[in-house]
């Protein structure tokens, strides 16, 4: 031990011994301490700093687009191949054709929201950061991260990207659904307390809105019935809705204690019955017979197709793990994001498709991207 | 750099009316040193806490039983842990090195976190160990900060240092946001800087921090023998057992757990404000920095005020405050035009914030300035521990109470409570305080 290591002492005055009051410590940090600490906060900014350089740098590893071939039925004008903004996408949704409308996961347009159509299919850049998207005929739902503030929020635009209503999020943005007639929303946010002096809870919170009248409510808020008795648990979570195309009804996962079950909302009753166990984030295929959902197993998500009538569970083992709301393409393929760590740790994920015929083989969409949603032409 | 000329000491014994020397710097390398530490620890672990439900979310699997049932767990042990690191400081006088074991497990722990934590287990073990850390740390820094602090100054020097630290816990959440934005969300980044700041902090701590030692006073314990020898011989192992029945200390104890037991944590007391309709959803993240704000501009002017005006009277005005804030989320107008909204929601966090500043230093403060130098860390310790243990009764108790009959009726229990925990704190410091200065009740009063 050295003698600088001996420290100061409070007394600092050895003198008689006493416990004498005098002025606070400090005369004898040396200077080479002070300078060492300099070089301490210079060395670790630098580091930061080089770090930080290296993890942001452009991968330029090209956006491989692979778009499938049924974007390019319509055989109209392919648009400008330049990012455009909202007021210039070329073709409003719901137009002649099918889109696909996704967010970027790559480089060059992180986070921003991208139209695929025409033909060749062409993907087209929006102005619109998103954490989560979904498209109806005639609207377009966009749930975005606060970031820096940390006020998040969601945004709804018209079919040619012009927000029209917008609402506030105090959580983390999650699900994202409008029905199939664009006129009924929901969406999905994770909610935490603050850490700072305990807290530290996590529950989900599902809202829905009527985008035509603004009316809304929080689904805790609906009487729910299991086999005709009412759920009185106060803890109630709801997420991952998906409505049928008459905007009143809809499935969603509800979460009470350890349990999930698969829920049915009838919106004019204004009463949630269960139907069945074991089912996250339901999406209801077109023709309104069946349900994609997720459910846990060793690792993650496994999909699993349901067929309402019979309630016959098939579990689609070619798509993998997969932890997304899935998106029906038609009423046999299916599409939906898978995340993965990019080559620098960033945040990417990937757009796959399967086809729910027995056999089939899960294939790559779009790389760099997530949330699918499609407009069927 | 410090090259003060000192004024020499007083040669009769020091009273609590000795004001003399009005001159004497308060602020002493071991303070900024701390401080820097607290900065920059802070802004490491509020990093990770910022970006931790997006990663949990985003990438590993939402489990939301498991995050929070955890964190209410780590929260005791780290608690209970506490006097152990108290008694081991006060045991061989290394306040700094059983500080730095502290910070040096929380750094171990965000370097996990950058390198092979990957699955929700891991992430839970690591802020587990991390919150071990903090428990260790907590009480040998504040004793360090108090031993070299002239005791006249101790709510000021307590009060630097919480600015300084909760300037790091403002800092740490932009930070990270300010990096996700630049790299693509990506975490990693995040973690490695957490982790960097991490070794900041406890470099600062290794090079400007220096271990206290005592001079013993003319002490009734024998190991005295005057002059500089090691610190080692003198050390007293403090017992918490005979600490915790002391006449000076007993008080302050029974305090803490009495206002502890009205105390609702603020994460509470945000969704209170939601809920109540004060505040829209999309200000709900902003509600944590607004107080911090509040807290870390009030902090050392409050601890100003407590060396002037008595440490006990700025600590029960502080829980004054948090009783305010009761009495105006539960009397606040349901349907409030937005204009009064946002003056209520401002008033409550006004008031949040005042009551962080007039309570966590100044308690440190109090407790410093009636108990034995060879007792301070685990005197420290032991109390906080109390306060700590009543306040998660008190969270269990409110979360059980409003999810039954709304934040309304649990303000208003609560109020009550506290009232009740008040009149029990200011009847047993009162009793304790021989006079109204808080001041200058050092060490020589103590052993007498």
């Amino acid at each position: 031990m050295t003698e600088e290591d001996e420290g100061v002492a409070y007394p600092p005055e050895p003198a008689t011994g006493e416990a004498s009051s005098s002025g606070a410590d400090g005369a004898r940090i040396g200077r080479g301490r002070i300078a060492a600490a300099f070089a301490a906060v210079l060395v670790c900014g630098l580091a930061a700093g080089g770090v930080l350089a290296w993890s942001s740098a452009g991968d330029t590893s090209t956006v491989d687009q692979d778009l499938p071939e049924w974007l390019a039925q319509d055989d109209g004008a392919s648009g400008p191949t330049t990012v455009a903004p909202a007021a210039e996408v070329v073709e409003p949704l719901g137009g002649a054709g099918p889109q696909l409308v996704y967010i970027s996961r790559a480089a060059d347009h992180y986070g921003k929201v991208v139209v695929a159509a025409g033909s060749p299919p062409e993907p087209i850049p929006v102005d619109l950061a998103c954490e989560r998207v979904h498209v109806g005929p005639t609207r377009v739902l966009c749930l975005q991260s606060g970031g820096l503030s940390g006020v998040s929020g969601g945004v709804v635009l018209d079919r040619a990207f012009e927000p029209v209503d917008g609402f506030g999020l105090g959580g983390l943005p999650s699900r994202a659904r409008l029905s199939p007639d664009g006129r009924m929303a929901a969406y999905t946010q994770f909610v935490t307390g603050h850490s700072y002096n305990g807290g530290g809870e996590f529950s989900t919170a599902t809202a829905l809105i009527d985008l035509d009248t603004g009316w809304q409510t929080n689904l805790e808020s609906l009487a729910v019935l299991a086999d005709g008795a009412p759920v009185e648990a106060a803890d109630r979570n709801f997420w991952g809705v998906t409505f049928t195309a008459d905007s009143n009804r809809f499935y969603a996962t509800m979460k009470v204690g350890p349990d999930t079950f698969l829920v049915e909302g009838d919106l004019a009753a204004g009463r949630i019955e269960v139907l069945d166990r074991d089912a996250e984030c339901p999406s209801l295929s077109p023709d309104g017979s069946q349900l994609v959902f997720k459910v846990p197993v060793s690792g993650g998500y496994h999909l699993v197709r349901y067929d309402l009538a019979t309630r016959e569970r098939t579990s689609l083992d070619a798509a993998g793990l997969v932890d997304d709301q899935v998106e029906w393409l038609d009423d046999d393929t299916i599409v939906y994001g898978v995340g993965r760590t990019g080559p620098k740790g960033e945040r990417t994920a990937d757009i796959w498709a399967l086809d729910l015929a027995e056999g089939a083989e899960a294939r790559l969409v779009v790389a760099d991207a997530e949330s699918p949603a499609v407009v069927r032409g | 750099m410090y090259l003060t000329e000192r004024s020499s000491p007083p040669q009769r014994p020091p009273s609590r009316l000795d004001r003399t020397d009005r001159a004497r710097p308060w602020v002493g390398s071991t303070l900024i040193g701390l401080g820097l530490t607290s900065f920059f620890t802070d802004i490491s672990s509020e990093m990770v806490a910022a970006v931790l439900p997006l990663y949990v979310v985003t990438q590993l699997g939402f489990s939301n039983v498991a995050v929070g049932l955890v964190d209410g767990v780590s929260q005791v042990c780290s608690a209970l842990l506490r006097p152990l690191g108290g008694a081991l400081a006060d045991r061989y006088r290394r306040y700094k090195e059983t500080a730095a074991a502290g910070y040096g497990l929380s750094a171990l722990a965000r370097v996990a976190l950058a390198t092979f934590a990957t699955t929700t287990t891991a992430v839970v073990g690591v802020q587990f160990v991390d919150r071990l850390g903090k428990g260790i740390r907590t009480a040998p820094r504040d004793a360090a900060i108090s031993l070299s602090t002239p005791p006249e100054a101790l709510g000021r020097a307590f009060g630097l240092h919480r600015t300084l630290d909760t300037a790091g816990a403002l800092a740490g959440p932009l930070l990270a946001f300010a990096v996700l934005a630049r790299t693509r969300q990506n975490l990693h980044t995040v973690f490695v800087w957490s982790a960097l700041f991490a070794f900041l902090g406890l470099a600062m701590l290794g090079l400007l921090v220096r271990n206290p030692v005592l001079r013993p006073a003319p002490a009734p314990a024998a190991g005295g023998t005057g002059g500089a020898g090691p610190a080692r011989r003198v050390a007293r192992g403090a017992k918490v057992r005979s600490l915790v029945g002391r006449r000076e200390l007993a008080p302050i104890l029974g305090a803490s757990a009495c206002l502890g037991v009205g105390t609702v944590g603020d994460a509470f007391l945000y969704l209170a404000l939601r809920d109540r309709g004060l505040v829209a959803d999309r200000w709900f993240p902003l509600l944590f920095a607004a107080t911090a704000v509040v807290y870390l501009l009030l902090a050392t002017p409050l601890g100003w005020l407590a060396d002037r005006v008595g440490r006990a009277r700025v600590l029960l005005a502080g829980y004054v405050a948090l009783l305010a804030v009761y009495v105006v989320l539960a009397v606040s107008p349901a349907g409030a035009a937005i204009g009064p909204r946002w003056l209520i929601a401002a008033v409550g966090l006004v008031l949040l914030g005042a009551y962080y500043a007039a309570t966590d230093g100044v308690l440190a403060a109090l407790v410093s300035s009636v108990t034995a130098a060879t007792e301070r860390t685990t005197g420290i310790a032991v109390v906080t521990t109390v306060a700590a243990l009543a306040r998660f009764g008190a969270a269990i108790g409110f979360g059980v109470v409003s999810e039954r009959w709304g934040y309304r009726v649990a303000l208003g229990g609560f109020a009550v409570l506290l009232a009740g925990g008040l009149a029990g704190a200011a009847h047993l410091l009162g009793r304790s305080r021989p006079a109204p200065a808080g001041a200058g009740r050092d060490e020589e009063e103590v052993r007498r």
